[in-house]
């Protein structure tokens, strides 16, 4: 072998050699270098379709997962990697940026409520033959559009111009899993909302839920913000989040969320926005469960006084 | 007479009361996904339940008694393999998972056509459907759901299926390297 370089021994999680003779890497050869390699080797992987993780220690438990070869960090001095030494591949399967994702996931729900208020007439009386169709939309029904409008284009604004995501792609799986949620709900949401037999709710009950969701909207945007700011550097690592009110709950961007759709709710009040909201709470849960635990293990002694939905949880 | 009038009455207790599986795998009594026994129950109770025997027209069609045909073979080969557990002889187990590569599709094919007959019934007495308005804005028309239905039961048979497949090799498998020892 070639000074200056290490051959390290891919494998798969079956102990099953991928790279016969090894793969050659410089000393000083950091993971992005070493999945350059790999992708040359075998081009049917990009990177952002390598996972690779360090052995599993001889009869660990099938659960237990290698310590995984982080972004930038070096082989040799952060793993103790050298010639000879074994590293575990997985294909992540077909990726697709998170970008991607997210637009086209934001960009549906605003095709598939919209034509519901504009299309009034032509869905409600024309296609499906109810009355009351062409009578004017309703104040309630208005402040739905813009505000459920608003907030999907807030979110594509976002994601062009604040987020910064940790990492770069996403199974491509997840694409139509997330656009199907989006998408359906945003147009069953509208169905419903923009109806020609819409019941609304009493006038002071429609705008305490707008008020509180037009807070909320800006809370969540002020939390994107002060996050985006912690990864103003261009790093991709991991800050703990203290500013704002991330002082008080982990996952103040998600309560933000939550309580936007609590608010858009009270206002509307169907039973479909209500599913929605459930839905997307509990998954925020999951994910602030995660995140909180996350936070934990990387900044020790990290507490707040709530995960994610003040003043419950 | 028909299969329905004859054993109607005991299927619908044993189907009903099989959700017992559903539970045994939330508990963790048994090692089977919760969503794949939710899944089978929920659509075997549904087909029996809320569209057979809500629509008497249908319980003397020949689908219904092909449906419990089917069900009726698969069972009676499953629960002796859960019974007999270790001690199950290997005919047994190779039937069992091998006796659903065609009773699984016949069933389904049977729900479907249980559930298409019904279509127009269902329309005409607006069947478990809500209508608006009413203050929490909500709709259900049960006709369209189950339409839906039958336009996704394909996907949602195959991914069922495939587990089987899935499951058959794993468990024959096993068998087969339990025997060499």
């Amino acid at each position: 072998k070639a000074p200056g370089t290490m051959k390290l021994k891919i494998l798969s999680r079956s102990g099953r050699e991928l790279v016969s003779g090894g793969l050659e890497v410089k000393d000083g050869a950091t993971t992005d270098d070493l999945k350059a390699a790999f992708a040359a080797k075998k081009p049917k992987y990009p990177p952002s379709r390598q996972r690779f993780t360090l052995p599993v220690p001889e009869g660990a438990d099938k659960k237990v997962r290698g310590v995984a070869l982080d972004a930038g960090k070096s082989l040799s001095k952060d793993y103790g990697l050298q010639t000879g030494s074994k590293v575990c591949f997985k294909d992540l399967g077909p990726q697709v940026p998170y970008a991607v994702v997210f637009l086209a996931e934001y960009a549906g729900p605003l095709a598939c409520y919209l034509p519901f208020y504009f299309l009034r007439k032509e869905i409600y009386g024309d296609t499906m033959g109810l009355s009351g169709a062409d009578a004017p939309m309703l104040l309630v029904q208005t402040l739905a559009m813009l505000f459920h409008s608003g907030h999907y284009l807030k979110r594509i604004l976002e994601t062009l111009f604040v987020h910064h995501f940790s990492h770069a792609t996403m199974p491509i799986a997840n694409l139509f899993k997330n656009c199907t949620y989006y998408w359906c709900f945003a147009a069953i949401m509208s169905y419903f909302i923009n109806h020609p037999q819409y019941t609304p709710v009493g006038h002071s009950q429609m705008v305490a839920g707008f008020a509180i969701s037009a807070l909320m909207q800006l809370g969540n945007l002020h939390s994107h913000v002060y996050q985006s700011s912690l990864r103003a550097d261009g790093s991709k690592t991991y800050k703990e989040p203290k500013g704002g009110l991330f002082r008080y709950v982990t996952c103040a961007n998600y309560t933000c969320e939550i309580y936007n759709w609590v608010g858009f709710n009270i206002a509307t009040q169907s039973v479909w926005g209500w599913v929605f909201a459930l839905c997307g709470s509990a998954q925020m849960v999951a994910w602030a469960n995660a995140k909180h635990r996350r936070l934990k293990k990387l900044f020790p002694g990290f507490s707040r006084a709530f995960k994610i939905l003040p003043p419950f949880y | 007479a028909s299969v329905y009038a004859d054993a109607g009455w005991y299927v619908r207790a044993f189907q009903v009361a099989s959700v017992l599986e559903v539970l045994h795998a939330a508990f963790r009594l048994t090692k089977s996904p919760v969503s794949a026994a939710l899944m089978q129950w929920v659509g075997r109770t549904h087909v029996l339940m809320a569209v057979t025997h809500a629509i008497p027209e249908l319980q003397s069609t020949p689908a219904a008694g092909v449906l419990f045909m089917a069900w009726a073979l698969t069972e009676v080969i499953r629960y002796p393999t859960y019974a007999l557990s270790l001690s199950c002889p290997r005919w047994l187990n190779w039937l069992r998972y091998t006796i659903f590569i065609p009773l699984y599709p016949i069933g389904a094919l049977s729900e479907m056509k249980l559930m298409y007959d019904g279509i127009p019934t269902m329309r005409a007495n607006q069947m478990y459907s809500i209508t608006l308005p009413n203050a929490l804005n909500f709709g259900f028309d049960y006709t369209t759901f189950v339409t839906m239905l039958l336009v996704a039961y394909p996907f949602l048979f195959y991914s069922l299926y495939a587990y089987m497949f899935i499951q058959r090799k794993k468990k024959l498998a096993l068998i087969q390297t339990r025997k060499e020892d």
